[in-house]
């Protein structure tokens, strides 16, 4: 825990300015070799650090550290490197392979490699065809260059001659041959050697996928790189991603946000952060001043759509829609947005087109693939649902949402049984979300499970302090059903104090007071039954009748005490 | 090539026909189509003979030439020109996994068949097959959270593609899985769910299936079984119903076997299902079959019937992994039976090193062979500490009632052999409150026959005599001959007691010949034991001490380590006694 805290201590000035002038140099290094996420990365958090009087040198820089400490390039490797760069920006991947065969020097050899490795994912896209309507996903299908690519890297990684770059190219490649461990310690040792390649921050980021490996990787990294700036960019958006809890993403992003407050990509993690929360207010608020900064920027808009679609804004959400289509109608964010807005107002056919448009463009937008379940939910087609949930599944386990939906669809499909793996998979993923441990609690009811039920519905109400999931209701029904009259009053009684204390109004508040009624008739406790029967009588049938006589009751009951009694 | 060797096709025969319509095919097809075909042909060509085999069963390759699939560079593969379509990947997934559905095995070894599905999926990632087979793979190696997510993920998948509803094979394939693994409730769980989906969906043979599988795992409490009906078959020519008929009616068998039901009984169950079973050809029952024919010929007391019917049983390849575990084990006691335990040490060997993967996860082999290691330790006197390790597995892991309570009746005989007879009666007295609820006659019996021997050491002759003769009961019930003969010999021994020696030596003389014909050392030494005995009491100490050298020698080859002192103790009591009478 000391680790983990030491990482959250605050950053100077002197480390924030050399961190900016590191971004700088990474931004052309980055650029060199083709890594546009990288490039754009770094530029984008440049542009969040607070204006200081920039060095002439760097602002005009031609050369980075990283390179002068490489083999200067000679003449001919110059202008082939040229020649391969116009054309990699072309997207011309084979032609670049082949114009920088036989090139070793160590930016050559990682284009042309890229290019190759490029050319061969852009071949296997291809080949996919239409998505759901027929069975043909290549989504697992090989590249068909990454073994020519892996032994030409293994030989030079051998004989320890690789640079940071194809280090990073080398663990993509073992991560796609599933040699995790060493795909890990190789993308190390690319950020050992330079630490500026987000991409490969990214890639590292693949392979953590467990809150274990997380803090594993933490360990290692604040002793093999305790000053390093980035590591915390990258374990905040981690955290989030994989859905670790609360702390820790504030653990590495606390320091962030005091010292790159006006970095848009740190409010968009924020936000992001805070919808994971559902404190949805604030997170509509940081989407709203991010797209007053930069109304351009589509990155992290599905989010945003999606929160405006779980709030109802439907304008805001159309306003949304239509801005991003103008900026890029064939992002996949874009498509996304579009389809949020056609869910939102309940044409889902149209919504479906658009998530398939989503989907094509990224067949590994694990977002869509969800979204897209829960429309095929509203259409009732549970088994284009299902598939949607497994492709998502399987870009992202951890997609808790994915594994939420295939559980519901198969409790719809009424398989109550067969839900319950996936509703105990959101809990593995999601263990204080008291909605996972409801719905796990609902499927053993149907199952007429009630004890193990009701030890569900406990978890459930040890996550939901404030009581909005309405679990004691269901608490006090399940004991209900097994005759423990005692605790279903205790739940009912527990259940109606939050209702009252949250102005609730909902006939649960009627099912509550009559149980209740009913519970203090049968002890002879006159007062406090006519109290509770009387709470059911604001409420339409059946609840005011059952009052209605419930109360009759108390009064025909007392009276014949009272004549008892005197007799 | 010899202009002999060249043949001209007639455009009419049935080969001439087909080139035909692959040009036509050809000249219909796309760009894409032809580019595909153009590379799958320049693999073909570029091939080298021995793997220019575009149309031979993907089955016979992968087991024939593991060599191609088990490559350590994968780009051989391409290199070599390999190529196979997805029809061939899913004739060979679909073998395979029937193969291991039906046998719980397959020829490719479980980590073998692991590369290969991972090799199929980097190249036919559309067959969903592949996690099918993976799933009944992960069984294979008792990888239960691996074949849990495979299984999920295989439904998840095929429910799309598939017109008719599929989700009570879903059930029915979650509850085998959990059966597998041993969690019961779980798997009746998802067994009654797959039963209302099947009844929902009018799908008889699932129903059979699920039924057959119900009973299966509530066959060790007939209380439960008997809540779920008879069913009727309504299509017996279907060899799938006609298997599950047959498994039903084995495990019926066994069921009667356990609860003692008459022999005559059993052996109709059997004999009806052998019947059914070649009728419709089914092999994979064979080695069931005559294993269940071997254990109850084997309790009867029939050796050699058992020992033929367990050397057919030996001596069939196909069957599924428990039933091979439970011939080879059965095999080995019976070797242990006349003291032979390096023999069943031997045959536990040569099943660990036929199924060394299978083997892995299965108890009572180890089980067994822990045992006759520490008999022949005993025997041969090598110090080895396995004593406490015996019957730990069957403690610890009570999956079948009754070797639990043999195992724990073992430990109260072995408890009251160290002088603990209080901690003894304990466990009999736990024994007995259980099985006199439940239907297991045997066990019963022999928890009585416990009781019976320690009262007669007590010396509470009466009470001993009331439990043998409820033993000879049981047993007889349960037609158990081992423990119906032990019963009559402890009986005998208490006439003993209350010195009615005649009647003793009159009930023994009286069971020597079928004891003789049974074979079991255990029985014939006790029997000659305490016959001479009964020859002491009545004087015949010449012939007693003949009987007692005959149990000294059968003790010994058993290694029965109190047994052999109490022998040796009174004939060298005898001994000593009839010197001491022939000097006066």
């Amino acid at each position: 825990m000391d680790e983990l805290y030491r990482s959250a201590r605050d950053l100077t000035t002197d480390e924030i300015d050399a961190f900016r002038s590191q971004l700088r140099q990474s931004i052309l290094a980055c650029r060199e070799r083709c890594l546009t996420l990288s490039a754009q990365w770094a530029t984008e958090i440049l542009d969040g650090i607070t204006e200081q009087t920039p060095i002439p040198a760097e602002t005009t820089l031609v050369c980075t550290d990283y390179e002068s400490s490489l083999p200067p390039l000679s003449e001919k490797e110059h202008n082939k490197y040229q020649y391969a760069r116009a054309l990699f920006r072309m997207q011309q991947y084979d032609n670049v392979a082949f114009i920088l065969k036989d090139y070793t020097a160590p930016r050559l050899m990682f284009l042309r490699l890229y290019a190759k490795y490029l050319a061969a994912e852009k071949r296997k896209n291809e080949r996919i065809q239409d998505m759901l309507d027929v069975i043909s996903d290549n989504s697992q299908a090989k590249n068909a260059e990454l073994d020519a690519i892996y032994k030409e890297l293994k030989q030079f990684h051998d004989q320890d001659q690789l640079d940071a770059f194809n280090l990073y190219l080398y663990g993509i490649v073992l991560r796609k041959r599933e040699l995790n461990d060493m795909a890990a310690a190789t993308l190390l040792s690319s950020l050992k050697k330079y630490e500026y390649n987000w991409s490969a921050w990214m890639e590292l980021g693949a392979l953590v996928t467990s809150k274990k490996q997380f803090h594993d990787l933490e360990q290692v990294l604040n002793e093999r790189m305790p000053k390093s700036i980035i590591k915390n960019f990258f374990f905040a958006r981690r955290a989030l991603e994989i859905h670790l809890p609360q702390e820790t993403f504030w653990t590495f992003m606390t320091p962030l946000q005091s010292n790159f407050s006006n970095s848009i990509y740190v409010k968009s993690q924020l936000a992001t952060a805070y919808y994971d929360m559902f404190e949805y207010n604030e997170a509509e608020a940081l989407f709203d001043q991010i797209r007053q900064e930069n109304p351009c920027r589509l990155e992290d808009m599905d989010i945003y759509s999606n929160l405006l679609y779980l709030q109802g804004s439907r304008m805001k959400l159309s306003v949304l829609a239509h801005q991003c289509t103008r900026i890029d109608k064939y992002r996949p964010e874009t498509c996304c947005i579009v389809a949020n807005y056609h869910s939102a107002r309940g044409e889902i056919p149209e919504s479906v087109e658009y998530f398939k448009r989503a989907l094509a463009l990224d067949r590994n937008y694990h977002l869509a693939w969800t979204l897209l379940g829960h429309d095929y939910i509203e259409l009732k087609n549970m088994h284009a649902a299902i598939e949607c949930y497994r492709r998502a599944i399987d870009v992202n386990s951890r997609d808790y949402r994915a594994w939420y939906g295939l559980g519901q669809a198969y409790e719809i499909l009424g398989l109550p049984f067969y839900a319950t793996h996936y509703y105990q998979k959101t809990t593995e993923l999601r263990p204080n979300d008291p909605r996972m441990w409801k719905a796990l609690g609902a499927c053993y009811a149907l199952l007429q499970r009630d004890r193990e039920a009701i030890k569900w519905y406990k978890r459930a109400a040890a996550c939901d302090p404030d009581g909005k999931h309405r679990i004691m209701i269901q608490l006090a029904r399940t004991y209900d059903k097994l005759g423990e009259n005692n605790a279903a009053a205790d739940y009912y009684r527990r259940a109606l104090d939050r209702y009252v204390e949250g102005n609730q109004d909902t006939e649960e508040i009627a099912e509550a007071g009559l149980f209740l009624a009913r519970y203090h008739l049968e002890k002879s406790e006159w007062i406090e039954a006519e109290e509770y029967a009387k709470a059911a009588l604001d409420y339409n049938f059946p609840y005011y009748e059952d009052g209605k006589s419930v109360l009759e009751e108390i009064r025909a009951r007392r009276t014949y005490e009272s004549i008892n009694s005197s007799s | 090539m010899d202009q002999a060797d060249i043949a001209i096709l007639d455009k009419t025969s049935l080969f001439g026909i087909f080139v035909r319509r692959c040009r036509l095919e050809f000249s219909k097809s796309s760009m894409q189509q032809r580019t595909e075909s153009f590379t799958i042909f320049q693999h073909y060509v570029m091939a080298n003979n021995a793997s220019r085999s575009m149309d031979v069963d993907m089955g016979s390759i992968l087991i024939k030439k593991p060599s191609i699939l088990a490559s350590k560079d994968e780009s051989k593969l391409k290199q070599d020109g390999w190529w196979f379509s997805d029809h061939f990947v899913d004739r060979f997934l679909t073998t395979e996994a029937e193969k291991i559905e039906k046998t719980g095995t397959s020829e490719i070894p479980p980590a073998v068949l692991h590369k290969y599905l991972n090799f199929l999926q980097s190249h036919a990632p559309d067959i969903r097959k592949i996690d099918q087979v993976r799933f009944l793979n992960y069984i294979r190696t008792g990888e239960y959270q691996g074949a849990l997510t495979s299984l999920h993920r295989f439904f998840d998948y095929c429910l799309l593609s598939t017109e008719t509803p599929m989700y009570q094979y879903a059930l029915l394939s979650l509850g085998v899985l959990e059966a597998k693994f041993g969690h019961a409730q779980q798997a009746l769980a998802a067994l009654d769910e797959a039963l209302d989906i099947a009844r929902e969906n009018q799908d008889e043979n699932c129903l059979n299936e699920v039924l057959s599988w119900i009973r299966f795992i509530k066959g060790n409490d007939s209380s439960l079984t008997d809540q779920y009906p008879m069913y009727s078959l309504a299509d017996e020519s279907n060899p799938n119903v006609a298997y599950l008929e047959c498994l039903d009616k084995l495990s019926r068998a066994r069921e009667m076997i356990r609860h003692g039901d008459s022999a005559n009984k059993v052996l109709e169950a059997i004999h009806s299902s052998t019947v059914q079973g070649s009728l419709a050809n089914i092999d994979y029952l064979n080695k069931l079959e005559y294993l269940t024919k071997a254990i109850v010929w084997n309790l009867y007391g029939d050796r050699v019937q058992a020992k033929v019917y367990l050397d057919i049983a030996l001596d069939i390849e196909q069957g599924d992994v428990d039933s091979i575990e439970k011939t080879f084990v059965l095999a080995a006691d019976m070797h242990a039976a006349v003291g032979d335990y390096e023999k069943s040490i031997q045959l536990l060997d040569d099943f660990t090193k036929k199924y060394p993967d299978q083997s892995v996860k299965l108890l009572t082999w180890k089980q067994a062979l822990c045992r006759y290691k520490h008999r022949l330790a005993t025997k041969t006197k090598i110090h080895q500490d396995l004593a406490g390790q015996e019957d730990l597995l069957v403690y610890i892991h009570p999956q079948i009632p009754e070797d639990r309570f043999e195992a724990l009746e073992r430990f109260a005989e072995q408890k009251y052999k160290e002088k603990h007879p209080d901690e003894a009666c304990l466990l009999l007295q736990k024994c007995y409150d259980v099985l006199k609820k439940s239907d297991h006659p045997s066990q019963l019996a022999q928890v009585m026959i416990g009781w019976g021997r320690i009262d007669l050491d007590r010396g509470d002759v009466e009470s001993a005599m009331q439990w043998l003769r409820k033993a000879l009961d049981t047993s007889k019930k349960a037609s158990d001959f081992d423990r119906y003969f032990t019963a009559a010999i402890k009986l005998a021994e208490a006439y003993l007691e209350q010195s009615k020696s005649e009647t003793a030596i009159d009930m023994l003389e009286s069971m020597f010949p079928q004891v003789l014909a049974q074979g079991s050392l255990k029985l014939q030494a006790d029997l000659q034991f305490a016959y001479s005995k009964a020859l002491i009491e009545d004087d015949q100490i010449d012939t007693a001490l003949h009987y007692l050298d005959k149990s000294e020698t059968a003790y010994q080859q058993i290694a029965s380590d109190t047994d052999i002192q109490q022998v040796s103790w009174l004939k060298s009591f005898l001994t000593s006694t009839n010197t001491a009478t022939i000097a006066k």
